[in-house]
């Protein structure tokens, strides 16, 4: 059975302390870049919506919410003596938007697709790549 | 000389009346004419000619050698059209929906009368655009942008319905053929080509250069890839939709494309392959064998987005071994069909199996915020064997905007044997606050809050914390609050 995301971070934040070089988890933290999907569409204009560093928009359509998963690591085999030390986790943001026009407007100026709230939905692992070699005790 | 002068005077005269009628059909319709000196100043050019008409022959010789009123021409026409949008929008956000209904049906009225005068509108609409900064510094821009879509939009189903009727497809192709190859010009067009041609029926195989074209830039950082996708996707649908190409060959190419080093090819190839059942399992062991995540993520998402849900639900189970989780797919998936999402979970649960798996089901359904979504999550809170869904649980009840319930939730999990000591869990945890605090409840805040402080926190989820509850409570630190 493949791990999950939280027994992955769990599993390698107590793998941090185990002193035994001989023991070398021979993994490196590779990193997941963020990406966004969208849900379903309702009838409306378009989205155009951003958040600091992200700009959301879509052609045609409200949708219902956006997801973003932000960047964040994975821990993946290594041909070097190194494993992987948790540095934190991300938020997974989920963000709800609600169509506001009045259909009775021809030309949809000032109205639309707009953000109604967002919530975190789940916690992605910053992970960093460290030596086997290093006092990992410490 | 004298009588050659005399004769030539009322046949100018004629000739001048005969022209001004036909620049004004309406000229000779009787109708009631306002007089030049009751304070009434005429407009437009009938109404003028009119008048002209009635003021006698040396009238309407001053008046036809030196035109009177300028009919507006395009760019007046869709600036007076932002402005009526503008006051429309206004009057329905103030409620004043009479006021409203009336000033857009102005509006749809001036917007029909632009269409009928400029059957170029298209070509001119697209000029107007080109000249759009993409950082505007006249505010009625945004406003442009919006009424010169609905102009390209209109003129190609004006275009595109006369091209149904006549089988002449050479206006709508052109107009098509322009906006693509004027898309990558600014992000204004890109915007606007990409809102009017995305999912229509108006990209045809005739556009495959331009597409691709679109597609080369889009895999040089050259151009938003995610657009380029869009189109591709949208001229291999309509090329099959209208029996330009087969399915077969579409597919045919798919495979080929597979392969290919440009991500919006290989995002077109698996959409295509994956809508076919024949060729699922092809892009499933495809997928395994390449290992890769982003296109796995992708597939997943097309998947949630266009599959039948039962089937999306059984590609997504197929897609673990190369995809370990997939939560934005079962998010769609949840918002999509609720009860098989539960169901699944219910399944899993009782079987005590595939607990990353439960954990992405109860992301997609308990966020849903129906109350299924709450039934599902507090199933997962109470009964679920694996700390990590309960954990996901967590996230679903505190973010239903119930205060008491996501309290519960977190003192649930903050009493777990497993979280307590455990600096990521925690770290989780922290982040589901972070949902409790739009609530506004500042007791609950604070006393999940204070509890979690008392707790061994990494230094970065103390701090994110401490800014929290900062934000939050009213002294800004625990403790300070009733209830507390």
């Amino acid at each position: 059975m493949k791990a999950s995301l939280f027994a992955a971070v769990f599993a390698l934040g107590a793998a941090a302390f185990v002193p035994a070089q001989e023991s070398c988890p021979m993994q490196e933290a590779r990193t997941v870049a963020q990406t966004i999907t969208y849900g379903p569409n309702v009838a409306c204009a378009g989205l155009s919506y951003s958040i600091p560093g992200l700009q959301l928009t879509t052609a045609t359509g409200c949708p219902l919410f956006a997801t973003i998963t932000p960047d964040h690591e994975v821990a993946v085999p290594s041909s070097k003596r190194t494993y992987v030390v948790s540095v934190g986790v991300s938020a997974g943001k989920l963000i709800y938007f609600g169509c506001r026009t009045s259909y009775l407007i021809f030309i949809p100026i000032g109205s639309s697709c707009e953000h109604l709230r967002d919530v975190n939905f789940g916690a992605y692992p910053r992970l960093t790549t460290a030596a086997c070699d290093d006092d990992r005790a410490e | 000389m004298q009588p050659v002068r005399t004769w030539r005077l009322p046949f100018v005269c004629l000739l001048l009346f005969v022209a001004g009628a036909l620049l004004a059909p309406d000229l000779l319709a009787p109708r009631p004419t306002p007089r030049i000196d009751d304070g009434h100043r005429p407009s437009g050019t009938s109404e003028v000619a009119a008048v002209v008409a009635e003021a006698g022959a040396p009238a309407i010789r001053e008046e036809v050698v030196a035109p009177p009123v300028a009919e507006p021409g395009f760019e007046a026409r869709v600036d007076e059209l932002v402005q009526l949008g503008q006051r429309t929008a206004e009057l329905a956000q103030q409620d004043e929906t009479a006021a409203a209904t009336a000033n857009d049906r102005v509006v749809r009225d001036r917007f029909a009368e632009l269409m009928a005068r400029f059957p170029d509108a298209g070509e001119r609409g697209l000029a107007m655009l080109v000249g759009l900064s993409d950082e505007p510094s006249d505010p009625r821009d945004a406003g442009r942008r919006v009424v010169l879509q609905l102009v390209l939009t209109t003129e190609c189903e004006r275009r595109d319905h006369d091209a149904e009727a006549t089988s002449e497809r050479a206006p709508i192709d052109t107009l098509v053929e322009s906006l693509l190859r004027t898309m990558p010009a600014t992000a204004t067009t890109a915007d606007a080509g990409w809102r009017v041609l995305t999912r229509q029926r108006f990209v045809r195989a005739t556009h495959e250069g331009a597409v691709l074209a679109l597609v080369r830039l889009a895999g040089e950082h050259n151009f938003r890839r995610d657009i380029a996708t869009d189109l591709l996707l949208t001229l291999w649908d309509n090329v099959q939709r209208f029996g330009e190409r087969s399915s077969d060959e579409l597919s045919r190419l798919a495979l080929l494309l597979l392969d290919d080093a440009d991500p919006s090819q290989r995002t077109a190839a698996c959409h295509k392959l994956l809508k076919d059942a024949r060729y699922r399992g092809l892009v499933l062991s495809w997928l395994r064998e390449r290992g890769d995540q982003v296109v796995a993520a992708e597939v997943a998402g097309v998947a949630a987005r266009e599959l039948p849900p039962a089937e999306a639900l059984s590609l997504l189970r197929e897609l673990g071994p190369t995809l370990p989780r997939a939560p934005n797919a079962y998010l769609v998936l949840g918002f999509r069909a609720p009860d098989l999402v539960a169901d699944d979970y219910r399944a899993l649960l009782a079987a005590d199996t595939h607990a990353d798996v439960r954990c992405d089901l109860v992301t997609g359904v308990g966020m849903t915020l129906t109350p299924l979504g709450l039934e599902i999550a507090e199933l997962a809170l109470h009964n679920d064997p694996s700390l990590d869904v309960r954990m996901q649980a967590v996230f679903a009840l505190t973010s239903r905007g119930d205060a008491a319930l996501g309290e519960r939730a977190l003192a649930r999990i903050l009493d777990e044997v497993g979280v307590a000591g455990d600096q990521q869990r925690l770290a989780a945890a922290v982040l589901a606050l972070q949902n409790l605090a739009a609530t506004g409840d500042a007791n609950a805040i604070d006393r999940v809050g204070r509890r979690l402080l008392a707790m061994p926190l990494s230094a970065a989820s103390r701090q994110q914390l401490e800014g929290l509850l900062q934000r939050c409570l009213p002294g800004g630190a625990p403790g300070t609050s009733a209830g507390g």
